[in-house]
């Protein structure tokens, strides 16, 4: 049920209650207050017709001496009398003359069966006893009522009474208790519209802001100020609750404050957190890559110290062999044999020094650095063409420098290792080639100068192209070498920060290598005519 | 020349203050003429209230009003010339004439003078000529007050007291009048009223007027052979109005007679005997009639004023006749009598 309701519930039954009994006095009063001002009218209409009417012709025969002459008293008398006529009251009634004995003097037509009545004579023998003047209430054997005021007339023993019929009154105060009642239950509709529309506008409607405004509280949506100006406790409640909302507004903003400080600080800590994770990855990359590194160089020492083992065991099985073989021989005393092992066991000592050396050479790269230096590679390729002229006159192969060969900041004794064995290795790999040649040039690609060495050689089948950068991988085994040059030339790309690769349209199609050496070589200054020598 | 320019101008300032001091004079000083046809008790009272009102209202003779009194005895050639004596003297400002003489000789002898005529104790304007009707503004240099004699209420008041006496018949009343005019309009105005009631009977008999004083007993002596005549035929004498009513030798000769008086034309008659008059107030006339005056001498248009009858009466009623005749006189008809109650 609804505080409206209850309240309203409580009060209508009060006001009902206080209407009804403050209606009932009321009626009660106002019925008794009619009543005497009827008498008070009908005392004034009496007195009125005794002082204008019966006393001034009493006076007009006592100051003409009269009053002892029979024909003028009667006449005056009955005039008098006469003249209640003339008396016209508001209501119906009449002015009725009694002689003080109760005999009935004159009335009008409409009074003159009434006032015949013997309770009338009783009346105003026994008020003619008391007082000169009597007023009040009469109600017949015929159940008609009567208002009366008398008044008595000394000098002719008369008993003058107004008297009107007490039905209009009872009829007003009837009419009027109606009409009071329609008032007070229109007063009580009244009372409570106004006591509904006095709740709605001082109770109910600060309560429902307060009721929204404490909902918004809860779903933390902003608060206006609920603003009751009255002085009453809902007043009091409403400004106290807007120093609430406003407290727990403020409070709202504090904690919101420091929740922006928390998650700025939160945000600061996590992006230091990403930092680090991100330096962590980083490192845990590079440490990756380096064990993927370490995996790559640890199989590659696997592979390359079980090549090296077997490598290295077959000429000193070889020497071994001879060396048995040589024993025999000295045995049976055969020295053009013992000579001609002894060779071969010099050839076999041989490879394994060479075999040595090119380890040995590997090893360094990496660990023993040259100065890095502006080295024009053109010029370089023909130092490396000029080391290399006698093979290359003997195998008979054309080689080109194309123009254009750019110059980069490198370790020059490095790099023309990385020339030498590519050149080395297109001259060693012709084949059968009739007209071998080899062609040492370069291109831009991305920006970054890409050297390269083609031949017409035999060419590389699709599955060796990276395989010939292992080491000890020889494509052909019955070519001298150790295996070592390619895995030496990538490693010295790779540690200048390059790359390098090989292309090759199958085996009897030439072969193309081509390599980069990294941002070393952005640092040389670059040939204004790089473009021209692109092939 | 200088010198005769000079004298020019004195005399020219001389003449204007000549003219400034008339006109002064003329506006502080108003001459009234008061014309009295005779000097008889409604005529002489009215023209004392007259002049009493006229002091109270700032006119003084001698001082701011010439007032000049014409008696004319009762002879309208008297009134007449005596009138035109005095506008030959200076045109006055406003003729006041008391009775019927004296206003019919100032409305003749005023006419075409635009001197504003005021009469008053004049019972019937119209039929003396004076104007063409009351009740409405005149139109004319004339106007007045008609002095009404309530014929209507007289015969009520009359009839209720004589049909106490004589019961059952008509009610005979007798009139012995003169042939003054006032007298005759009256008994022939009562005759009228008398004629539309069954119970009053008029007997009027006429003696000549004769210009009184000088020819009262004669017309005295005319009545009282009148009475000698009339006495068995009516119950009752009636005073008409007119200079005969007014004197009370003539209330003494019918009072003399066997037949009461059962309708005086003066207070002082019912003093005497008569059982009942209604009268004019003397007093209130004669202050109503100065009061117009007054608004006439400061410049209202006697034209504006309509003739009206008297707004205060006097009623006097004799208890020793009434007693007398065995008549009660009704307690309404006593209460207006007031003080004049006579015995």
């Amino acid at each position: 049920m609804k505080l409206q309701t209850k309240i309203l519930l409580t009060i209508l039954p009060v006001v009902l209650t206080a209407i009804g009994v403050l209606g009932g006095l009321s009626i009660r009063r106002h019925r008794a207050t009619l009543q005497d001002a009827v008498l008070q009218y009908l005392d004034g209409v009496v007195t009125t017709y005794v002082s204008q009417h019966i006393a001034d012709q009493h006076r007009l025969l006592a100051d003409h001496r009269l009053d002892a002459v029979p024909s003028y008293v009667t006449r005056y008398q009955d005039e008098a009398a006469a003249s209640a006529a003339d008396v016209e009251l508001i209501w119906e009634g009449g002015i009725v003359v009694f002689s003080r004995a109760g005999d009935l003097l004159h009335a009008n037509e409409e009074m003159a069966p009434l006032a015949g009545a013997p309770k009338w004579r009783r009346l105003v023998r026994q008020a003619a006893e008391a007082d000169d003047r009597f007023s009040g209430r009469l109600t017949l054997n015929d159940g008609s009522s009567f208002l009366y005021s008398g008044k008595l007339f000394d000098p002719w023993q008369w008993a003058v009474v107004a008297v009107v019929q007490d039905a209009p009154f009872v009829a007003a105060a009837r009419h009027t208790r109606n009409a009071t009642l329609f008032v007070a239950l229109i007063s009580a509709a009244v009372l409570v519209a106004c006591l509904t529309l006095v709740f709605q506008n001082l109770v109910k409607r600060p309560l429902v802001r307060m009721r929204q405004a404490a909902d918004a509280l809860a779903a933390r949506q902003p608060v206006g100020p609920i603003g009751a100006s009255s002085g009453d406790e809902i007043g009091q409640l409403a400004r106290r609750f807007d120093s609430m909302a406003r407290e727990v507004e403020r409070s709202r903003q504090r904690l919101e404050t420091w929740n922006e400080d928390l998650q700025e600080a939160v945000a600061a800590q996590t992006t230091a957190l990403d930092d680090a994770n991100a330096r962590l990855a980083r490192e845990i990359d590079e440490k990756t890559i380096m064990l993927s590194d370490l995996e790559v160089k640890n199989s590659e020492l696997e592979r390359f110290v079980y090549t090296v083992s077997h490598d290295l065991r077959s000429p000193i099985i070889t020497i071994r062999g001879f060396l048995g073989v040589m024993a025999e021989d000295l045995e049976r005393g055969s020295l053009g044999q013992v000579k001609d092992h002894m060779g071969r066991v010099d050839r076999a000592a041989r490879t394994m020094q060479t075999l040595l050396d090119s380890l040995l050479e590997l090893s360094r790269i990496g660990r023993v650095v040259n100065a890095s230096e502006a080295v024009n590679l053109e010029a370089l390729a023909a130092d490396v063409v000029e080391l290399l002229s006698q093979s290359i006159a003997d195998r008979g192969v054309s080689v080109t420098i194309r123009p254009g060969l750019p110059t980069v900041r490198c370790d020059r004794q490095r790099v023309g290792e990385v020339l030498q064995n590519l050149v080395e290795n297109a001259v060693k790999f012709m084949g059968d080639q009739p007209a071998p040649a080899v062609e040492i040039g370069a291109r831009i690609r991305n920006g970054e100068p890409v050297i390269y060495v083609r031949d017409n050689g035999i060419g590389i089948a699709e599955g060796y192209r990276e395989k010939i950068f292992d080491m000890f991988h020889q494509l052909d085994a019955g070519q001298p070498g150790t295996g070592v040059g390619l895995a030496l030339v990538r490693r010295i790309v790779e540690h200048h920060g390059g790359s390098i690769w090989a292309a090759s349209d199958g085996p009897g199609r030439g072969s193309t290598f081509f390599f980069t050496l990294g941002a070393a070589a952005a640092a040389a200054p670059t040939d204004p005519e790089e473009d021209t020598h692109e092939r | 020349m200088r010198s005769i320019s000079w004298q020019m101008t004195a005399a020219a300032w001389a003449l204007a203050a000549a003219i400034v001091l008339s006109a002064v004079d003329a506006g502080a000083m108003q001459t009234v003429v008061v014309v009295e046809t005779m000097p008889v008790p409604v005529v002489l009272e009215h023209s004392r209230w007259f002049q009493d009102e006229m002091r109270r209202l700032g006119y003084t003779h001698g001082n701011t009003m010439n007032l000049i009194t014409i008696e004319a005895h009762g002879s309208r050639e008297v009134a007449e010339s005596e009138l035109k004596a005095a506008i030959a003297r200076g045109r006055p400002d406003l003729v006041v004439t008391f009775a019927t003489l004296a206003s019919q000789a100032a409305h003749r002898v005023c006419r075409g003078t635009g001197i504003p005529v005021l009469f008053a104790v004049v019972s019937d304007p119209v039929g003396a000529g004076l104007v063409e009707a009351t009740h409405r503004p005149t139109g004319t240099h004339v106007t007045g007050r008609v002095y009404t004699h309530f014929r209507t209420v007289k015969l009520d008041l009359v009839r209720e007291l004589a049909r106490q006496a004589v019961p059952g018949r008509p009610v005979r009343i007798g009139c012995i009048h003169s042939s003054y005019p006032s007298a005759q309009g009256d008994i022939r105005r009562l005759s009228t009223l008398a004629d539309a009631r069954d119970d009053i009977v008029f007997v009027g008999h006429e003696v000549p007027y004769r210009e009184m004083p000088a020819g009262l007993d004669t017309m005295l002596a005319d009545v009282a052979a009148v009475i000698e005549k009339l006495a068995d035929e009516v119950d009752f004498w009636w005073q008409p109005a007119g200079p005969l009513g007014e004197v009370m030798p003539y209330t003494k000769v019918l009072l003399g007679s066997r037949v009461p008086i059962i309708y005086g034309n003066t207070v002082a008659s019912v003093r005497a005997g008569a059982l009942l008059t209604v009268t004019p107030n003397f007093e209130h006339g004669g202050r109503e009639v100065a009061r117009l005056a007054d608004a006439i001498l400061n410049g209202t248009d006697p034209g504006a004023i309509p003739v009206t009858a008297p707004e205060a009466f006097d009623v006097a009623v004799n208890l020793g006749t009434a007693l007398r005749l065995g008549i009660v006189v009704p307690p309404a008809t006593l209460s207006m009598a007031g003080q004049r109650v006579y015995r």
